[in-house]
């Protein structure tokens, strides 16, 4: 025992003894190869403690064996970095599969099953073996999902497997002295996380990491596995022999344990396990940042806001400057540029990334054509994670986020959280490169200019309808505040648009954030998607799931199809959309029923594609509900009716006049002022 | 009415908000705040005869209060919405999603 807790302690030790190693990779290298080590030795030792009490528990010689061979993968993994760094995670889920494996078969030799006539020595020890096969099988079956399925794949499989090590570990304790089976099952699952941590991050572990996984270990230990090994110890009393029906018991009082376990780990582990919760602190800190306030004061805010919820060391933004991103922040005080068209952040653009981490960078093989130069850039940026804020192919700015204090990882709530601000982050990057020019500053009204200015950006970056078949012309205001409205249009081929039209509710500034957010991730979707009922049910999921609380679009999807002569469009809740075709006597409703976005979970079953033929002379008309709302001294909304009349006395003007009178009668009509954004959108088709 | 006033009552089954006034830019908040204050922890109907505007941010709010609610185990009505509301409501096109109630006693 004595031996067990000695070498734990120390590898303990040296684990935090590595979390002080600076952050130079060979120093790192050599953090790990130390840990390895230890882990080895502590295993070595573990293994011999348990060989000695063989005498009293015959399952602690399979215990042993295990042991031995984790320390044996502990020492390749880490310290060897086997095979090679590239190929570093793919081997080292093999080596672990292959590990469980071993011990698997080992324990199955061991206890005669595997070869017949031999009798179970003891029906917990085959236990133990099953489940560690059944580790193995998951592992070596799924490695590639495991490795792609988060930032720390592998901490995520082993998450599972330690599971289910500590319900094995608890099983095979059942036996006398009371003691030693809990000691050395807390040896298994206190040495199995810190093992797996290990194995699953580029940085040493720090101590608060380190405290918080042995914690985790220390729970689990105490809530699941010993009570499971209690019971199996007293099944152990009352079924003295080894038999089918103790190994059945014994099964059952395993599966039995699932239940517990699933409870303990939502109610208590996983708050453990994610550390600290900031999202909303951070999402609020972000929302109060004064737009009006200066670059530098901006900057520092948004600096204070992230680092105090991320709590790491570097800060460094780069914003677009023609054609190049250079450096507003970096640690320092280093100004590098980088090309906007550099290889790497291209590459990054292809493949759609916003956000990818130096661990990500350096093991991935999606990035292997760039690797070299990524790395570079975190290296130039001293950076561990990079932010790419982009519209479209367009890189605005890069935000690099440093170290994390104490040498902590960044884990899977971080990056969650940072695609949650992706697009806060997206707008302090336009942000942050119109401030940098000074004519905005000098030539617009400060108070909202700024702000104004990068919603404007958005709105007018869109791809123009210009076609010999078509007249068309749209109008965006936002009034006194920022608004939520949008529009925007994609070039599919010569003859066909995609277009969006609608607001994201909301308010102010969250209402902007959440309408760039919007029509970034619409674009992203349109790249892949190309089942128009999906797109525009994969827009819903997003807006119910990644924009803020009681956010929702209400608007319009569309296909125009000049060669045709078709409108195929999908309502999501735009009020107005009027058509008025040669024959009709004058403007009518054509967008038939609607549902907005980002209610429901699953708006497919809920969604129509209608068509609607532009003979050459048609008008259509959409807006969104901020024209009809304009209101008067009176109370008396602008609505439909007025629109209906003032899109039939502008008729036969262009399309860019027709909206702008449409829209100064309805500013007309409330007195210049109106509450809502207000967009419509005209397009004429011609023969 | 320019200004929003919101009175809570609460009974033994639950809680009653009473919201007068607009719920615009400037309002929203308040009304965000008690909305989402009560729809967790109690069965809540919103009284909204006589709010005489519903921003687009206000209606987020019922809808977000409403799945709350749901997820929570609670429910939620909107009793005697003014013309204003139900209009904003119809134009979610979920309208059925929204417990609509004519009465107090139809809830609790």
């Amino acid at each position: 025992m004595v031996m067990i807790v000695s070498g734990f302690m120390a590898a303990l030790l040296l684990v935090i003894f590595g979390a002080h190693a600076e952050a130079s990779t060979a120093t790192r290298r050599l953090g790990r190869r130390t840990l390895g080590l230890c882990l080895a030795l502590a295993a070595y030792a573990a293994a011999s403690a348990l060989e000695s009490m063989r005498g009293m528990m015959p399952a602690m010689s399979l215990a042993a064996d295990v042991l031995r061979l984790a320390g044996a993968a502990s020492f390749a993994s880490l310290s060897l970095g086997f095979p090679a760094d590239r190929q570093a995670p793919v081997a080292r889920a093999w080596i672990w599969g292959a590990w469980f494996a071993a011990a698997a078969l080992l324990g199955m030799l061991r206890l005669g099953a595997g070869i017949g006539a031999a009798p179970l020595r003891t029906a917990a020890g085959l236990a133990s073996a099953l489940a560690v096969l059944a580790a193995s099988i998951a592992i070596i079956l799924f490695p590639d999902r495991a490795l792609d399925r988060d930032e720390r794949p592998r901490a995520a499989v082993f998450g599972m497997s330690g599971a289910v090590a500590a319900l094995a570990a608890g099983i095979a304790a059942f036996l006398p002295p009371a003691f030693a089976g809990p000691v050395a099952l807390a040896s298994w699952v206190l040495l199995g996380v810190a093992g797996h941590y290990a194995a699953t991050t580029d940085h040493v572990i720090g101590p608060y990491e380190a405290l918080r996984l042995l914690l985790v270990g220390a729970a689990w230990t105490l809530s699941v596995g010993l009570p499971v090994g209690l019971g199996a110890w007293w099944i152990g009393r009352i079924l003295p022999e080894p038999s089918w029906t103790r190994f059945a018991a014994l099964g059952a009082l395993f599966l039995a344990a699932t239940a517990p376990a699933e409870f303990a780990r939502r109610r208590f582990f996983s708050a453990l396990r994610g550390g600290r919760r900031y999202m909303k602190r951070l999402e609020e800190d972000l929302a109060a940042i004064d737009l009006d306030s200066g670059r530098e004061s901006v900057l520092d805010a948004l600096e204070q806001a992230l680092g105090e919820a991320m709590r790491f060391r570097d800060f460094a933004v780069l914003y677009e400057n023609d054609g190049e991103l250079d450096a507003l922040r970096c640690p320092g005080g280093a100004k590098p540029r980088i090309d906007r068209r550099d290889p790497a952040l291209e590459h990054l653009v292809n493949l759609g990334t916003t956000m990818v981490s130096r661990r990500r960078a350096g093991d991935n093989r999606n990035y292997a054509i760039v690797r070299t130069r990524l790395l570079e850039i975190f290296d130039l940026l001293q950076a561990d994670v990079l932010v790419i804020a982009r519209e479209g192919r367009e890189v605005v700015g890069v935000f690099g986020l440093g170290r994390k204090l104490g040498g902590a990882d960044w884990g899977r709530y971080d990056f969650e959280s940072l695609a949650r601000i992706y697009g806060k982050l997206f707008v302090f990057a336009y942000y942050l490169r119109n401030a940098a020019r000074a004519w905005v500053i000098q030539t617009v009204d400060r108070e909202i200019a700024l702000s104004d200015q990068v919603i404007r950006s958005v709105q007018q970056n869109v791809d123009r309808i210009e076609h010999p078949k078509a007249d068309a012309a749209f109008v965006t205001r936002s009034t006194r505040r920022l608004g939520g409205d949008f529009i925007d249009f994609v070039k599919v081929s010569e003859d066909r648009w995609f277009f969006v039209v609608g607001d994201v509710a909301g308010k102010g500034l969250n209402a902007s954030m959440s309408m760039v957010i919007l029509k970034s991730t619409i674009r992203n979707i349109l790249k892949t998607e190309k089942n128009f009922t999906r797109l525009v049910a994969k827009t819903n999921a997003f807006v119910k799931k990644s924009l803020p609380r009681g956010s929702f679009f209400a608007g319009v999807f569309g296909y125009l199809d000049f060669a045709a002569g078709n409108l195929y469009f999908i309502n999501c809740g735009i009020p107005v959309m009027y058509l008025n075709a040669p024959g009709f006597a004058s403007f009518v409703e054509v967008q038939g029923d609607g549902k907005v976005l980002g209610f429901v979970r699953d708006i497919a079953p809920h969604l129509k594609t209608r068509r609607i033929a532009l003979a050459p002379g048609s008008t259509l008309a959409i807006a969104t509900d901020g024209i009809l709302e304009a209101t008067n001294l009176r109370g008396e909304r602008f609505g439909k009716e007025r629109l209906q009349r003032a899109l039939a006395e502008f008729h036969s003007y262009e399309a860019s006049k027709g909206v702008d009178l449409a829209v100064k009668a309805a500013y007309d009509f409330g007195d210049g002022d109106v509450e809502d954004d207000v967009t419509l959108f005209i397009l004429r088709t011609k023969a | 009415m320019d200004q929003l006033n919101i009175s809570e009552k609460v009974t033994d089954r639950g809680a009653i908000l009473v919201v007068e006034g607009p719920v615009n830019s400037y309002t929203f908040t308040e009304f965000q705040t008690k909305v989402y204050a009560w729809s967790k922890k109690a069965d809540l109907v919103i009284d909204m005869a006589a709010v005489t505007s519903l921003s687009s941010a206000g209606l987020g709010v019922l809808m977000a209060a409403i799945d709350d609610a749901n997820d929570a185990g609670r429910k939620l009505w909107i009793l005697k919405p003014s013309e204003i509301v139900r209009m904003a409501i119809e134009s979610t096109g979920f309208a059925d999603s929204f417990a609509v109630i004519g009465a107090l006693r139809e809830a609790f």
